[in-house]
């Protein structure tokens, strides 16, 4: 599904213009980027977790340069979803 | 910060935004959260602007351990959800980073650097430095020793007795019709079973069509089930090959356990992946490696898999040799317990 789909999809059910159902979407996007940016957990029920956690300082190897390479430690973005969400995924169908 | 922000506040900022009611904010909300999820399992991906991909991603059916009690469980193939977070996101959300270091490793040119490092620790002695000659190489008293490998006098490795104690070369072969299937021979026996309902259906259909039923023979019932049975044992493969990422905390002993369900087999992994692996204890992140499929079970191996692990495990001999590991000799007699005619044709290889 993509962006757009999404949005068609969005405007039909709330029963309004697509031009409407992207600001929504655009906003409500907007207000979990803030709330990430000030580093909290968001959590979303039913569905998942979005927060920033660190990584530690590793090395890895380049296969361009065929070398080592020491990464180091940063935050990283991550999103876990929800029991019902994981219960949903692993029975749905495989696809392709 | 480090806050739990629950959805409520989410929607609270959606409905100030965008001067809507509350609850028609909520509504909205549920429904992106709906169409996501609906989509997703429909489709198997979701893009949104600027948030990013959810995903399902098939995992593999694999053996894996319940951690608390260390037992043996069977982990069946499913899907996962993966979040791909988009820049926007993560340019937004994320701290920024510092660039990566390259390793660089030196070369041997440590006479010099610990002259440099003398020199800077030592100038208030009187009269300066001192003068710094080359350290003399310390020779070994004894000519290096040739190695005879004959196997009484060594040790026994521990993976030996632990292989030795699964009894590997003595257990009788599977036969799915006469006894309980083992964990892993499952597939076996359900194929088993399916080719001798298959036969006994065709006996009964012979059986109660009215011209067979003198030529009908008791005994081949089981004899063919057995022959079927075989079959479907020797076509068989245990582990298919596959592809496989190095993850942090990887070992090739660890990659043989889970794949395997036998630690002592990771020199076939080796063996697989020399081009671009070295020093089987080192292996780096994000390097992928193929894992060999496995012709036999692994406590009954086939031919060609036992020579492939003895060439692997005469490899990491070779390696142990030039770095002077400790376990080289084990390797060696390890190399020689699973096959010891694969050595030749390895070293002639080289």
């Amino acid at each position: 599904m993509t962006a757009s789909e999404l949005i068609k999809t969005l405007s039909a059910r709330l029963g309004v213009s697509q031009a409407r159902a992207r600001v929504v979407v655009e906003s409500y996007v907007a207000g979990i980027t803030r709330q990430l940016k000030e580093g909290n957990l968001v959590i979303l029920r039913n569905f998942g977790t979005f927060g920033i956690k660190p990584v530690a300082e590793k090395r890895a190897y380049v296969p361009a340069k065929k070398s080592l390479c020491l990464i180091p430690a940063h935050a990283k973005l991550y999103f876990k979803p929800s029991e019902k969400l994981r219960a949903a995924a692993s029975e749905a169908k495989p696809h392709e | 910060m480090n806050n739990r922000i629950y959805d409520k506040a989410i929607v609270d900022e959606l409905a100030r935004e965008l001067a809507i009611p509350l609850p028609l904010a909520r509504h909205s909300a549920d429904e992106i959260l709906a169409i996501v999820r609906e989509g997703l399992i429909r489709d198997g991906a979701v893009t949104i602007t600027h948030l990013g991909t959810f995903r399902l991603k098939p995992v593999t059916a694999r053996m894996g351990f319940n951690p608390s009690t260390r037992e043996r469980m069977a982990i069946p193939a499913h899907q996962r959800v993966v979040f791909t977070p988009a820049k926007a996101l993560r340019d937004a959300a994320e701290p920024p980073r510092h660039p990566a270091v390259p390793i660089v490793v030196e070369a041997e040119n440590t006479s010099t650097t610990t002259a440099a490092a003398l020199a800077a620790i030592t100038p208030d002695i009187a009269g300066g430095p001192m003068p710094l000659t080359a350290a003399p190489q310390r020779e070994s008293t004894t000519p290096p020793v040739d190695i005879h490998f004959e196997i009484e006098p060594q040790p026994i490795p521990a993976a030996a007795l632990r292989m030795t104690a699964n009894n590997w070369e003595t257990r009788a072969p599977v036969i799915a019709t006469d006894k309980a299937p083992r964990e892993h021979s499952k597939v076996n026996f359900i194929l088993g079973s399916i080719a001798a309902l298959l036969v006994g259906g065709y006996i009964a259909y012979l059986l109660s069509s009215p011209s067979s039923v003198l030529n009908t023979p008791t005994a081949p019932p089981a004899l063919a089930e057995a022959a079927t049975a075989s079959a479907a044992t020797a076509t068989n493969f245990f582990f298919k090959e596959q592809r496989y990422r190095i993850v942090s905390g990887d070992s090739l002993w660890r990659i043989a356990d889970v794949h395997y369900q036998q630690a002592v087999l990771w020199p076939h992994i080796y063996r697989a992946n020399t081009t671009i692996i070295k020093n089987p204890d080192f292996l780096a992140d994000g390097l992928t490696i193929t894992i060999p499929g496995l012709e036999g079970q692994p406590d009954s191996l086939s031919e060609n898999d036992r020579r492939n692990i003895a060439q692997g495990y005469f490899i990491a001999h070779l390696y142990y040799k030039t770095t002077g590991h400790k376990d080289a000799d084990s390797a060696l007699i390890m190399a020689k317990l699973y096959d010891a005619g694969a050595m030749d044709q390895v070293s002639t290889a080289q």
